[in-house]
């Protein structure tokens, strides 16, 4: 009650209008001290770290494999290599280097903590392109969409209900069933499929942003409607964005796993953290496998990464939203 | 209302349609089919191949099967699968009430969700309210068919090292046929994993709309001309609050379908995923293009029935 007889004045006094110079600065130190309030946080330092450490090391897995634990994840010497071999088991290659299999081997006698640092190029660049893909797609349809109305709202509406109806999972079987789908097309199908939540968030979005005071005023003013788009409209919604790439990166990946664990996503001789499950889940009762890394790792590396890619998401949607400062 | 009815139901039928040709061209592109399970046997000759195919009408263009196919599919016959030689429908029937059992299952414990959401929203802030926000992103992090995995691994290798069985083994066993508490048994965990979803899903949505609406004017009207707590939480919290939880029912489901597919592939139970997955392992196309079609009909009618739910609870919803 007191909160809202204090500010009650502040809205009845007429200030002077700022110019576009007294704004300037200030937008331009908004993005500083949001960067600034995400730093801020210890969670947010965390993840982040974590996130690039991950994506790091999978992007210079080759230099890692060959360099440090001087093993190919592709290396198996037929019915030499011990197969199933827990973690911490030496051996002695071809060229007679000496290593050792930190997290065991796969049922090949390939190194597990080879493949597995290796494996995750694939799935989080299939996240990120995905999330590409919907951003392009969903982002301009659904600002569209709200923004617009009429006949172009209708048609955006009817697109997203015929995508919602059908069942992803199946036509993806059935598509990657009869085609070998490369990581591209794999991502390219799997954005086409799935932009549809995003689009409609935007479009909700600004739908409520369009009668805002300062869009009418813009209108008045004769701005036409990429600027308002451009410059009103799309800064507003960027923090729910923020969030919504998040999830959206961590949906792909989730999806990407569960496909190729399936068998229809990636395929041989790629690997994903997906797929070397669903080859070691294979064996997963066979009593000869004493490795359990071959379960665990694959699975622990893509619960992390989403993990920190979620709390990155909601860390940046809380350093920039406004009605959250002070 | 019933133009609405009417409207929405050409558009499931236009659809339904759309799905069906696009699958069925995609799907009679691929190579294979029904000569495929005899490709190994010395005794095929190239002529054999083609009147395998003349049999099954495969030399005619693709239109001119379609239309065939479509007509057939009208009277509800699928054709005949390439590698039992049964009607499609009999397959598919026969699959269609384990995935059935195991979705309504994880959708009915899924909604456990609701109360859990309203819960948190009325303690927000509480401990209970932070440990299940952890809960919930934690939750959304790990594929849960992955946690299925996991319990398998220390479930089977405890009964091979000990003998305890806490769990059933995946797989139907010869003579637990039949029995159908160990059939129930057998779907505990799977439908526990799979309503894990769900309950994300409701918890997050119930917890964020009962927030929403107890910051309205109407509930502080409410208060303020001193209704009690209990008539407010039911007829001004709950029943607003609730309005947009039915639509995340309908937009549920396919990814319930969906991922039923990966917990019959890992529990190996007898579903239409894994029914559809052999299929198209084996180049059977009738079974694959048939379960295409029974899943999009299944959750395009759910998705229809949650749009006219959703326009009969919320009165301000009005469709012309």
């Amino acid at each position: 009650m007191t909160k809202e007889i204090v500010e009650t004045p502040k809205i009845l006094t007429l200030k002077r209008e700022p110019s576009l110079q007294e704004i300037l600065p200030a937008s331009a130190s908004y993005t500083r001290t949001s960067v600034r309030r995400f730093f801020r946080s210890k969670l947010n330092q965390t993840a982040l770290g974590v996130f690039l450490v991950i994506a790091l090391i999978s992007f210079i897995a080759p230099l890692i494999t060959s360099n440090i634990l001087n093993v190919s994840p592709d290396y198996f010497r037929a019915s030499f290599s011990p197969s199933y071999a827990p973690p911490g088991t030496p051996e002695t290659l071809r060229n007679g280097k000496a290593v050792v299999h930190w997290l065991g081997t796969d049922e090949l006698g390939r190194d597990s903590l080879a493949r597995l640092i290796t494996a995750g190029a694939a799935s989080i660049a299939i996240g990120l392109l995905v999330t590409l893909i919907i951003m392009v797609i969903g982002v301009p349809l659904g600002l569209a969409a709200g923004y617009f109305g009429g006949w172009v709202d209708d048609a955006c509406n009817g697109l997203i209900q015929i995508i919602n109806n059908i069942p992803g999972l199946y036509l993806f079987i059935v598509l990657g069933g009869i085609f070998r789908p490369n990581l591209v097309f794999l991502a390219v199908i799997f954005g086409l499929l799935s932009w549809t939540p995003t689009a409609r968030q935007v479009r909700g979005l600004t739908l409520s942003l369009r009668t805002r005071d300062y869009v009418t005023a813009s209108i008045a003013v004769g701005a036409r409607y990429p600027r308002i788009l451009a410059t009103h409209l799309l800064p507003n919604i960027i923090s729910i964005l923020v969030v919504l790439v998040g999830s959206d990166i961590a949906g792909a990946m989730l999806g990407e796993a569960a496909l190729s664990f399936l068998g229809f996503g990636i395929r041989d001789p790629d690997i994903s953290w997906g797929k070397l499950l669903a080859s070691s889940s294979n064996y997963l009762t066979y009593s000869g496998n004493q490795n359990p890394f071959l379960i665990i790792g694959p699975g622990v590396f893509i619960f992390v990464t989403i993990l920190s890619i979620y709390l990155i998401a909601d860390g940046l949607r809380d350093a920039f939203d406004p009605t959250l400062r002070n | 209302m019933q133009r609405f009815i009417i409207r929405r139901l050409i558009q499931s039928f236009g659809l339904l349609l759309a799905i069906s040709a696009i699958g069925f061209t995609i799907i009679h592109l691929a190579p294979g089919g029904p000569e495929t399970k005899f490709l190994l046997d010395p005794r095929l000759k190239p002529e054999d191949i083609v009147a395998i195919r003349e049999r099954y009408g495969l030399n005619d263009p693709i239109p001119v099967q379609y239309i065939k196919w479509l007509w057939n599919a009208l009277h509800l016959d699928f054709g005949r699968s390439y590698e039992s030689l049964y009607p499609v429908s009999d397959e598919i029937l026969r699959a269609l009430p384990n995935t059935l059992f195991l979705v309504s299952s994880g959708v009915i414990l899924g909604m456990l969700g609701i109360p859990l959401g309203v819960f948190i929203a009325k303690r927000r802030g509480s401990i209970a309210d932070k440990s299940v926000r952890v809960f919930t992103v934690a939750g959304s992090s790990i594929p849960h068919w992955w946690l299925g995995i996991l319990i398998l691994l220390v479930t089977s290798n405890l009964a091979i090292s000990t003998g305890i069985k806490i769990l059933p083994l995946p797989g139907y066993s010869a003579e637990a046929n039949g029995n159908t508490l160990y059939f129930i048994w057998q779907l505990v965990l799977p439908s526990i994993l799979i309503a894990l979803t769900g309950l994300l899903a409701y918890s997050r949505v119930t917890r964020s709309q009962v927030l929403d609406v107890m910051s309205q004017d109407y509930v502080r009207t409410a208060k303020s001309k001193g209704l009690d707590e209990k008539t407010i939480n039911r007829v001004h919290i709950l029943r607003n609050a609730l309005i947009p939880v039915v639509t995340v029912f309908g937009g549920l489901l396919p990814s319930f379908i969906g991922g039923s597919v990966i917990f019959e592939r890992i529990f190996s139970l007898p579903g239409i995923g894994n029914l559809s997955i052999e299929a198209l392992g084996r180049s059977d196309y009738p079974i694959a293009i048939g379960v295409l079609m029974f899943v999009s009909a299944i959750s395009i009618f759910m998705l229809f029935i949650s749009d006219i739910l959703y326009a009969l609870i919320d009165p301000r919803i009005r469709y012309s």
